[in-house]
């Protein structure tokens, strides 16, 4: 458990993580740091839709007949749902920023929501993980 | 031109689009419940029902074994 839970934080979490880290550094250096800028910028979107696909490919390789529970079909279901609506969010991202650019009311509307997406479904990959090793360490 | 039906239209995507997302993150997070129940309740009731069995094949053996001393006497 502790093997995988340190292999998912190192190569996923944080690779996840990173576009988002060095956009928000190279908006530091050049001094174009502000909540709106930030809005304008995709990788929450990258982010959650990284940790779900990741988390997703982790269940159905660890999938057993034994394990198909009610838990396991919300779960898988839950995380194939936010895959989607990351890439129906981001879809809808690059269809306002292409047809209104100066205008990003609707963007900074969708950051409101893509921030809790990221935040519940980064928990909820963690916590599928979680729930792999736990089923890989029991017999 | 001014098109207040496209604008309506978008307006009630987007009302679709955040309703859906909302409804999407509540699904998610019954199943994180879900799983993190799995991972330490139902786990713990597996281990309370495997350790009866334990115990109760302890028992048997046991029994067993005192019979066995029985009849060798």
């Amino acid at each position: 458990l502790a093997k995988r839970l340190v292999r998912w934080f190192t190569y996923t979490i944080f690779f996840a993580l990173l576009p988002l880290g060095i956009s928000i550094l190279i908006r530091g250096f050049t001094g174009n740091i502000s909540l709106r800028s930030i809005a304008n910028s995709p990788e929450f979107l990258f982010f959650s839709l990284m940790v779900t696909a990741t988390a997703l490919g982790d269940l159905s390789e660890t999938f057993r007949s034994s394990l198909r529970t009610l838990t396991f079909d919300i779960l898988r279901s839950s995380l194939l749902l936010g895959a989607v609506f990351s890439a129906i969010l981001y879809g809808s991202f690059i269809y306002d920023s292409i047809t209104n650019p100066e205008i990003d009311q609707f963007r900074i509307q969708l950051f409101g929501l893509t921030k809790w997406l990221a935040i519940v479904f980064g928990i909820v990959s963690t916590i599928a993980e979680a729930w792999i090793g736990r089923m890989e360490s029991s017999p | 031109m001014d098109r207040p039906y496209g604008k309506l239209a978008m307006n009630s995507f987007q009302n679709i689009l955040i309703w859906a997302t909302v409804a999407v993150i509540a699904y998610g997070i019954l199943g994180g419940v879900l799983a993190l129940r799995a991972i330490f309740v139902d786990r713990d009731k597996s281990y309370r029902l495997k350790r009866e069995e334990f115990l109760d094949l302890k028992r048997q053996a046991e029994k067993q074994i005192k019979k066995r001393d029985k009849d060798e006497k």
